[in-house]
């Protein structure tokens, strides 16, 4: 939540920093500013809305600096308003700096500079940073010693980066929270993910906490909180700047829908031996899990609907598993043995509620492994393994590409678990990777042929909207459900098929459609309570590859799916419900990409 | 396969050589061109080619292609991404388009496949030169073996005449022996 975004050495920053924080937007729309200094002094603007408010206002109001600092918020100390907006600035105006994360302390920092005199003009917990720099620059410390000062008195999670006074530096540093350096020709960039300056370098050194970075016109310098170099590599993102755009589509959400193929084909790229019917993961070789006794998949969101996929084909091939949501991990407190495997489920790998149940896991001695779309993220650092499932970046807040990249590497994962604990592979393994080799092409097959813009059409305006299935549909539903709410902003339910008799029967009225996913596995359970909505007289649009028989005939709509097998058809049957959020939601004009309320990286708890 | 593209076509630059495959034929004759320019062949890292398989020069074979044992890739021949081809098969101056699948002991020579096709086992399309009217005009004498649309199911041990296309998304049962046209979303049987 929230993103930061600073550059140096370019002539002009306010571009570079307003376009970076156009790319970080999914990380927050609440308001955005920036704050760039030249000769003078800072120059800072900032507004309440999307980013395009600041892009309108920076038109009207032209500033010009050689290097800045950029914010995009979501917000969580204090309201949506201009003053709390970022940067923060301390009562001189010669010091600027932007969060992100949670101060956890700020209170007591506050009341201390208040009784020493320092008036704040925010409600954020972010202005207790330039206020204390301030303080230390008073006392004849020099910036760098003065940022770090004010730096070792905070607690919680941040990442910051800040102009101060005439040192023609940024000063950053990052402690829970994401922070990446791009290494261009000449020019510097800070941001919080990749994105925001991909278009200029795809040179990145990732940050580790408490790292500490002075970045200047020639040069950064990498230190540790005791001032001691630190060398990070440099790495080469192997991103197209072009994925990171919209691409001719009207939102990145359809845009990342239709890029389904190919995120699976890298997801799967390499792991599949389909001549032996069995996975070939470099990261794990055979054996690697042969002392598993237990699976925990932590997750929030669609991840963990994707945790619960995970858990279903784990379940049925006689490996226990359970998935649970992140945030309740810690609270709930399920038994941990040396023999659990944590598996946690994050697409960018920086999702607090995630990262805290994993810290929790691995004090309780689990073995812990991350899996997610990005590179270097702090999941990766604080799991004794990973598994990347290669998806690409996802701009879009409703995530779509990288749920059908998790669960496919999560079957692979599961294949693999399946054979070290067991011995043998599974009875499904071969067709399962015939089927997997198949999935980009099916995918494509779907996203050619769906009839889902007519469903949408079809059922506008109905009073709610609900979505069944069982086994590895009853995640998908839920994702179903949680896709539709998002950003239509309409009522959308998932539930396991074998729940509704036992209250959720009593919402189903003529004017609430059922979505009834079917895989190819236990579809005459699903079809009897699909004839129970029928009989209240609820429509029902079948996912279903079935083509004569029975479904097709109680249905009201078909979405058809590749005929595939069943432990993978949730997939397909995903991409077809993708589609049909995205039209509702199209049909209603919502902000597609950036639906209120929420952000796509959940770095706060 | 253009036509199911929604979007309209404006301008390409192009800087180098011009091969304009406006014809089925001309899309074989320019990959074999193109591929002669090379001497050896192009195998993607992330194929698996079984060790008895013979993938000749002049030959691509893309990402995640699974080439059984047996099976002989020759000149002229593109294998785009995930295309599986199985045992004993033999594949001459073809493409195959991603996702295909081709199963045991099939012969294509001088054939397109299209994205997501599956050929079954024992298919021979033995390719040569055929009479073929495209768009309500004769084109007589062309090198053509078959073309088999977007992810079309050809049953096990058809026989695909020179010359003859089958549709996208069609279904032609086992056994058949094609001549002429199979049109889209079709079924036909023996």
């Amino acid at each position: 939540m929230c993103g930061i975004t600073a550059c140096i050495g370019a002539d002009n920053s306010v571009d570079s920093l307003v376009d970076g924080l156009q790319r970080l937007e999914y990380r927050g729309y609440d308001s955005a500013g920036i704050a760039v200094k030249n000769g003078s002094g800072i120059s800072l603007t900032k507004r309440v809305g999307e980013v395009s408010e600041l892009v309108a206002a920076v038109e009207q109001n032209p500033i010009a600096g050689d290097y800045g600092i950029g914010h995009t918020r979501w917000a969580t100390h204090g309201g949506v308003t201009d003053g709390n907006a970022h940067p923060h600035t301390d009562e001189s105006g010669r010091i600027a700096v932007v969060h992100n994360g949670i101060i956890s302390n700020f209170q007591s920092l506050r009341s201390d500079l208040e009784s020493r005199g320092h008036v704040f003009s925010s409600e954020t917990d972010t202005e207790v940073v330039p206020h204390l720099i301030e303080e230390n620059l008073r006392d004849g410390a020099t910036p760098e010693e003065a940022f770090r000062a004010a730096v070792g008195s905070l607690s919680g999670s941040y990442a910051i980066a800040a102009i101060i006074g005439d040192e023609e530096a940024i000063f950053a540093t990052r402690s829970g929270s994401p922070l990446v350096l791009g290494v261009g020709d000449g020019e510097y960039f800070l941001a919080s993910d990749v994105p925001a300056f991909i278009q200029h370098t795809a040179r990145v050194v990732y940050l580790h906490d408490g790292d500490f970075v002075v970045t200047r016109a020639d040069g950064y310098e990498i230190t540790d909180s005791a001032g001691r170099a630190v060398d990070r590599p440099v790495e080469h993102v192997e991103w197209d700047p072009e994925t990171a755009t919209k691409g001719g589509y009207e939102h990145y959400m359809y845009k990342e829908i239709h890029e389904q193929p190919g995120a699976l084909r890298r997801t799967t790229q390499g792991r599949l031996n389909t001549h032996a019917g069995g996975v070939e993961l470099e990261e794990f070789p055979p054996e690697s899990f042969a002392d598993v006794k237990q699976v925990h998949l932590l997750a929030m969101g669609t991840s963990h609907h994707a945790g619960m996929y995970a858990a279903s084909l784990l379940n049925s091939r006689g490996i226990p598993a359970y998935a649970f949501m992140a945030g309740e991990y810690s609270v709930i407190k399920p038994p941990v043995t040396p023999d659990t495997l944590v598996v946690a489920v994050s697409q960018s790998g920086e999702t607090a509620d995630t990262l805290d149940a994993v810290r929790r896991a691995r004090a309780a001695g689990a073995r812990t492994l991350a899996v997610t779309n990005v590179v270097g993220s702090s999941i990766t650092r604080e799991c004794d393994d990973e598994l990347l499932i290669r998806a690409g970046p996802e701009i879009g807040v409703a995530a779509t590409k990288t749920f059908s990249s998790q669960v496919t590497a999560l079957t692979l994962l599961t294949e693999r678990i399946v054979e070290d604990v067991t011995g043998a592979k599974s009875p499904a393994a071969r067709d399962l990777m015939e089927a997997l080799s198949r999935l980009p092409g099916d995918v494509q097959e779907v996203l050619d042929t769906s009839m889902a813009r007519e469903i949408a059409i079809e059922y506008e305006g109905s009073d709610a909207y609900f979505f069944i299935g069982r086994g590895v549909a009853h995640p998908v539903a839920l994702e179903g459900a949680l896709k539709f709410k998002e950003i239509s902003y309409e009522h959308a339910e998932g539930f396991a098929a074998s729940e509704l008799k036992h209250g959720p029967l009593a919402l189903v009225t003529p004017l609430s459609p059922v979505f009834a996913i079917f895989t190819g596995h236990d579809d005459e359970a699903t079809l009897s309570n699909v004839k129970e909505v029928q009989a209240r007289g609820a429509p029902v649009i079948a996912i279903t590859s079935d083509r004569s028989g029975e479904v097709t005939e109680f249905a009201d709509h078909v979405l058809r799916i590749p005929d595939t097998h069943p432990d993978i058809a949730g997939v397909l049957a995903n991409v077809q419900l993708q589609l049909v959020a995205y039209h509702a939601a199209d049909l209603l004009e919502r902000p597609i990409d950036k639906p209120r309320n929420l952000a796509k990286c959940v770095t706060v708890e | 396969m253009i036509h199911y593209l929604d979007g309209h076509v404006t301008s390409v630059l192009v800087n180098g050589g011009w091969l304009d495959p406006s014809h089925p034929w001309g899309l074989l004759s320019v990959t074999e061109t193109l591929l002669a320019r090379r001497h050896d062949s192009a195998v993607a890292e992330s194929a698996r080619i079984h060790e008895r398989a013979l993938v000749g020069d002049h030959v691509v074979v893309g990402e995640d292609c699974d080439v059984g044992p047996g099976a002989v890739i020759s000149a002229g021949s593109c294998l785009q991404d995930n295309v599986s081809v199985g045992a004993n098969s033999v594949i001459e101056r073809s493409i195959l388009s991603t996702d295909a699948r081709v199963g045991a002991g099939v012969v294509l020579r001088d054939s397109v496949v299209g994205p997501g096709a599956t050929v079954g086992d024992g298919v021979v399309s033995p390719g040569g030169r055929a009479d073929v009217i495209l768009e309500g005009r004769l084109y007589t004498d062309r090198r053509l073996g078959s073309i088999i649309g977007d992810r079309a199911e050809v049953g096990a041990n058809v026989t695909l005449t020179a010359g003859s296309r089958v549709g996208a998304e069609a279904v032609v049962g086992p056994g058949t022996v094609l001549h002429g046209d199979v049109r889209e979303r079709v079924e036909v049987t023996h």
